[in-house]
C-alpha cells in the first residue's frame, strides 16, 4: 500500500486534534448542567468557539456595541484570528481547522472508497461551476437576517451546530435534516457543504483572491501529469493556473509537491512567484522517488 | 522574492496563531465564553441610549440586571420571592420558570372578580399564564419606565406587581394594563404578606394597544383575550418614563431618584422630605407615632390599608 505523504498525515493530525477539542468541549458544556465535566477541556457552548459567530455579531457590535444572542468575546477573537490567517494563507481555517470540514472528508474516504475513481465527478461541471456561488446567496442571507433580527438565526440551518449537539435534543430539525443531508452528500461529493453552503467558507474563500502565500504552479517544470487536479478536494484545475486564485481553495496542500506533484518545486505554497527555468532543465532527477506522474 | 511555506511550518503556523492568539486574548481579558451580560442598547426614540429590558435573556442574573438597568438586587429578590436565597444576586432570570412552574397555571382575574361580581356574572377563561425570562423583562421595563410588551402568556407573580406598586411605578392605567397578568402563586413562593385587598379588588382594565419593544426588536405582540388578555405594559410611550424620572400620572407618580415611601419607610425619613408633622397627622386622622416607626407596620397595628396611607403621604412631598 502507498504510504500517505507526511503532508497528508499532518494536516489530518492537525484536523483531528480540532475535532476532538470541538467535540469535548461541546460535550463538556452539555455535562456541566448534570455537574459533571472532563478534564482539561473547557466547558463553552459551541456558539462562543465559532468565529463565524464573530463575523455575524460584527454589524450589531459596531452599531449598537453588543454582540448577537449567544455569540461571546470569544468568537470574536477567534475570527481575527482566522481573518489573520486567511489574509497570510488563504482559507486553512477550512483545511485545517474545521471540524465540520474534517468529517466531511473522514466520510468522503467512505465514498472513495466505495466509487473509486468516479468519487467527487458526481456534479455536470456545468451545473457545479455556477452551484459553487450559492454559499455567497447564503452568506449574505445569514449577514442580512442576522443583522435585522439580532439573533443567531443561522443555529436553525448550521449542520456544524447539530453536529456537536444532537444529543441535546436542542437542534432544530431543520439543521439535522441539512447535517443528514451534508454527511449522504460526503459519500458522493467531497465537502459538498464546504463547496455549495458554507457561508463562512465563502466569505474566508474570497481572501483567495488577496492571500500573502498563494499556491503557485511553475507552469517552467509542470510536466502536465494533472496529478494536482485529481488530488484537489476541491476540482480546481491547478494544472492551468498559475497562481492559484480560486475562491474554493482551501489550503490543503494536497496538490503540491510535497504531496501530488510529482515534479519538485513545481506546485508550492509560496510568497512571491518562480523563477521561469527553461523546461529542458526538467530532468528524471527533479521527480522524488515513489511518486509517478499521474497516480 | 520567493519563499517557500511547507506543511509543517504551516501547520505550525496555524495551531500555534490559534493557541497563542487564545492565550494572548486571555492574558489581555478579552477571551470570554460567557456572555458579559452587557444588555443592548435602545438606539432610537425617547429612551435612546438606555439599556433595553427586551435584551434580557435567560442567563442574566439579578447581579447582571442591577448593573445593566439599576433595579436593586434586593427589590428583583423581593418581587420574584428570592429573599430566602442565600444569593439572591446569582439567581439567573431562567431560575423564575422552574421556581414557578405550576404555580402560574391560573389567569389571576378569576381571582377579584370572583370576590367583587356577583356569582351569576359569567367568569373570564382561565388562561395558563408562565412567569420566566420574559415576566423579568416586563418586570424591568415597569420598574424603569421603559415600554415593553410581553410575549403573549406572560404572566407576574402578585409580589412583583406589589413591589412596583410600593415603589411607585405604576400610573394607573399602567396598573390596569397589568393586572390582566399577575398571578396569584402559592404561599411557598409568594413572600410574607399580600396584596392590599383593594388592589386585588380592582377590576380588569380595558387593554391598551400594543407598543413596539423600544429598542427595535421585533417582539410578538400580545393579542387581547378573552378574559382581558395579555397588555402593552408600555401603554403608550408618551406615557412611560425613562428610569429615573417620573412614572405615571397618578397621584403615587414617584421617581427612582426622588424619595419613595417603601415597605420600610419610618415616618422620620418623610419628615425629612421637609413634611410637617402637622401634615402627616391630617392624612392620619390621628397622632403621629413615634418617628422611628415603620408606615407599614403602623398601618398594619391600626387596621389601615398602606397603599392609601403612602399615596396620601406620597403627595405631600414637596
Ligand atoms: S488548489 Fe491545492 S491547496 Fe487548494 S484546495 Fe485544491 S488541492 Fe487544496
Ligand atoms: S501535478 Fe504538478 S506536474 Fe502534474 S500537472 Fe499538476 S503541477 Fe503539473
Amino acid at each position: 500500500m502507498k504510504k500517505k505523504p507526511f503532508t497528508a498525515r499532518l494536516r489530518f493530525g492537525v484536523q483531528i486534534a480540532f475535532l476532538i477539542l470541538v467535540a469535548l468541549t461541546s460535550l463538556n458544556h452539555s455535562l456541566s448542567s448534570y455537574g459533571i465535566q472532563i478534564p482539561f477541556f473547557g466547558s463553552a457552548s459551541l456558539h462562543a468557539i465559532c468565529p463565524f459567530g464573530g463575523v455575524v455579531s460584527v454589524y450589531q457590535f459596531v452599531t449598537i456595541g453588543s454582540l448577537v444572542q449567544k455569540v461571546h468575546e470569544a468568537s470574536l477573537v477567534l475570527m481575527g484570528i482566522a481573518f489573520f490567517l486567511v489574509i497570510l494563507v488563504g482559507p486553512a481555517f477550512c483545511g485545517w481547522v474545521c471540524p465540520l470540514g474534517t468529517v466531511e472528508e473522514l466520510i468522503g474516504k467512505i465514498g472513495r472508497r466505495i466509487f473509486k475513481k468516479k468519487y467527487n465527478t458526481f456534479v455536470p461541471p456545468a451545473i457545479d461551476r455556477y452551484l459553487r456561488y450559492l454559499r455567497y446567496g447564503v452568506l449574505v442571507w445569514v449577514v442580512y437576517v442576522t443583522a435585522t433580527s439580532m439573533k443567531l438565526v443561522f443555529a436553525e440551518y448550521d449542520p456544524y451546530y447539530a453536529l456537536f449537539n444532537f444529543w441535546t435534543g436542542e437542534v432544530p430539525l431543520t439543521a439535522m435534516g441539512i447535517l443528514a443531508l451534508t454527511l449522504i452528500g460526503s459519500l458522493f461529493i467531497e465537502r459538498p457543504f464546504c463547496k455549495y453552503a458554507c457561508p463562512y467558507g465563502a466569505l474566508l474563500g474570497l481572501f483567495n483572491k488577496v492571500r500573502i502565500f498563494t499556491i503557485r504552479r511553475n507552469p517552467s517544470t509542470c510536466i502536465n501529469c494533472k496529478a494536482c487536479d485529481r488530488a484537489c478536494p476541491m476540482n480546481i484545475e491547478v494544472s492551468t493556473a498559475g497562481p492559484v486564485r480560486d475562491h474554493q481553495c482551501i489550503t490543503c496542500m494536497k496538490c503540491t509537491s510535497e504531496a501530488a506533484c510529482p515534479v519538485q518545486e513545481t506546485v508550492e505554497l509560496m510568497a512571491g512567484s518562480f523563477q521561469v527555468k527553461p523546461i529542458e532543465n526538467v530532468s528524471a532527477g527533479n521527480i522524488p522517488a515513489g511518486k509517478e506522474a499521474g497516480k | 522574492m520567493r519563499t517557500y511555506l511547507r506543511s509543517t511550518p504551516l501547520g505550525i503556523v496555524i495551531v500555534g496563531l490559534f493557541a497563542g492568539g487564545i492565550l494572548l486574548s486571555q492574558a489581555l481579558g478579552w477571551w470570554s465564553t460567557e456572555s458579559r451580560k452587557i444588555a443592548r442598547k435602545i438606539t432610537t426614540g425617547e429612551f435612546a441610549g438606555k439599556a433595553d429590558p427586551a435584551d434580557i435573556r435567560g442567563s442574566y442574573s439579578f447581579q447582571d440586571i442591577e448593573k445593566n438597568f439599576g433595579v436593586p438586587v434586593k427589590i428583583l429578590a423581593q418581587a420574584f420571592a428570592f429573599e430566602q436565597e442565600k444569593d439572591p444576586g446569582a439567581v439567573r432570570a431562567k431560575d423564575l420558570e422552574t421556581k414557578f412552574a405550576g404555580a402560574a397555571e391560573t389567569h389571576p382575574q378569576t381571582q377579584p372578580q370572583a370576590q367583587t361580581q356577583p356569582q351569576a356574572q359569567p367568569q373570564p377563561a382561565v388562561q395558563p399564564l408562565e412567569i420566566g425570562t420574559d415576566a423579568l423583562r416586563l418586570f424591568v421595563a415597569l420598574y424603569v419606565g421603559i415600554p415593553y410588551s410581553p410575549k403573549e402568556g406572560t404572566g407576574i407573580p402578585e409580589s412583583a406587581f406589589r413591589v412596583l406598586k410600593e415603589n411607585g411605578k405604576l400610573s394607573p392605567e399602567k396598573e390596569k394594563a397589568i393586572l390582566p397578568l399577575v398571578v396569584k402563586v402559592g404561599k411557598d413562593t409568594a413572600p410574607s404578606g399580600t396584596i392590599p385587598t383593594g388592589e386585588k379588588a380592582e377590576p380588569s382594565a380595558p387593554i391598551s394597544p400594543s407598543v413596539p419593544s423600544a429598542g427595535g426588536q421585533p417582539e410578538k405582540s400580545p393579542t387581547p383575550q378573552s378574559s382581558g388578555g395579555a397588555a402593552a405594559t408600555g401603554v403608550t410611550s408618551g406615557s412611560a418614563q425613562p428610569a429615573g424620572s417620573s412614572t405615571g400620572t397618578g397621584g403615587s407618580s414617584t421617581s427612582t431618584t426622588e424619595p419613595l415611601i417603601k415597605g420600610k419607610t419610618t415616618f422620620k425619613e418623610v419628615l425629612a422630605w421637609g413634611v410637617t408633622k402637622a401634615q402627616i397627622e391630617k392624612v392620619l386622622g390621628c397622632p403621629m407615632p413615634a418617628e422611628g416607626t415603620v408606615i407599614k407596620d403602623w398601618c398594619a397595628s391600626v387596621g389601615l390599608e398602606f397603599g392609601t396611607i403612602r399615596d396620601a403621604l406620597q403627595k405631600l412631598k414637596p
